[in-house]
């Protein structure tokens, strides 16, 4: 059992990821925005983020590079989950050091493997 | 029939509402920032959620169903398609709290094609989605047993709805149904890339 962090500006969007987690067994703590999770993040230290990239106050990129810096987030495994598809966002996650890229729509059992397989 | 001009941005002159129109087909969505402009969609069981930031006047809509029995599936599927949409209002200079919406669509079926059930549901999880999300719904047509024409400006709000006749009704839902079974054959699920 892992304690996830999932990120999103879309409360449905952090709904569904809460319901999907929790039926794998894990626990989740939830945020809206970069500036939230990051937060979350030194409050809770998760065993792993899940994070949108588009959202207000910080987005998902910008979260990310902060999280680094912290010592909760140094070694943790951050994964991006967006509509977004471009290489140019993909090269800048890759530079921020995010852990990998899922687009959306997301499917319940690949999150859940990938929970298992990074946390 | 005359023949269709496209202009280079994909957009025609509709004499049907002296604008310009850009179509959008199902299962994909458009944002505008033209004042002059239109955003037209075809529309049988499937809904469209008209979007737009009622500061900026930019918006636009999605053309969505929800493809399966698999309410959870289905569920984000739908909520892919209203989030790409609203992402790119934003992405636009959009702000979330100016949002407004209207939604249209969802007839019963004319052919029988699919059971009754189909565009309610539809329906419903747009209704549903906007009201968690807290972007209000400042207008809505659903159900009924026609196809509709939407016709939306983002820049003004204005929808102009015609109601298809029972031919071109049946010709909306073929359209919708190709697009349902291209996505019964693929997995709802993008693709997961990890870095090394």
């Amino acid at each position: 059992m892992s304690l996830v962090l999932a990120v999103d500006d879309t409360r449905a969007l952090r709904s569904m990821l809460a319901d999907c987690l929790k039926k794998g067994g894990h626990q989740v703590v939830l945020a809206a925005d970069g500036v939230e999770a990051l937060d979350k993040l030194r409050q809770h230290k998760p065993d792993m983020v899940i994070t949108d990239l588009n959202m207000p106050r910080m987005n998902g990129l910008d979260f990310i590079e902060a999280a680094r810096r912290e010592p909760e987030g140094r070694a943790l495994p951050m994964l991006l989950l967006t509509t977004e598809t471009a290489q140019s966002l993909k090269d800048r996650a890759r530079a921020v050091k995010a852990t990998g890229w899922l687009n959306k729509p997301f499917d319940p059992g690949q999150i859940l493997s990938l929970v298992d397989q990074l946390s | 029939m005359s023949p269709l001009i496209l202009a280079e941005d994909g957009s025609h002159f509709d004499h049907r509402v002296g604008a310009r129109v850009h179509q959008v087909l199902p299962g994909d969505h458009l944002v505008i920032a033209d004042p002059d402009a239109a955003v037209c969609t075809l529309l049988g069981s499937c809904v469209a959620a008209c979007i737009r930031d009622t500061t900026t006047g930019v918006g636009g809509l999605n053309h969505f169903l929800l493809p399966g029995s698999d309410q959870s599936q289905s569920a984000r599927y739908g909520a892919f398609a209203m989030e790409v949409l609203i992402n790119e209002i934003l992405g636009q200079g959009g702000r979330r709290e100016r949002l407004e919406a209207k939604i249209f669509g969802a007839a019963e079926s004319i052919s029988g094609s699919h059971s009754r059930s189909v565009g309610s549901k539809n329906a419903a999880f747009a209704r549903h989605y906007l009201e968690t999300e807290g972007i209000p719904v400042v207008a809505a047509d659903l159900g009924g047993t026609s196809g509709r024409r939407i016709y939306y400006f983002p820049s003004t709000g204005m929808v102009r709805v015609q109601y298809l006749a029972a031919l071109e009704s049946r010709a909306a839902e073929a359209q919708e149904a190709r697009y349902r079974k291209t996505l019964g054959s693929a997995p709802v699920a993008g693709a997961v890339e990890l870095f090394g």
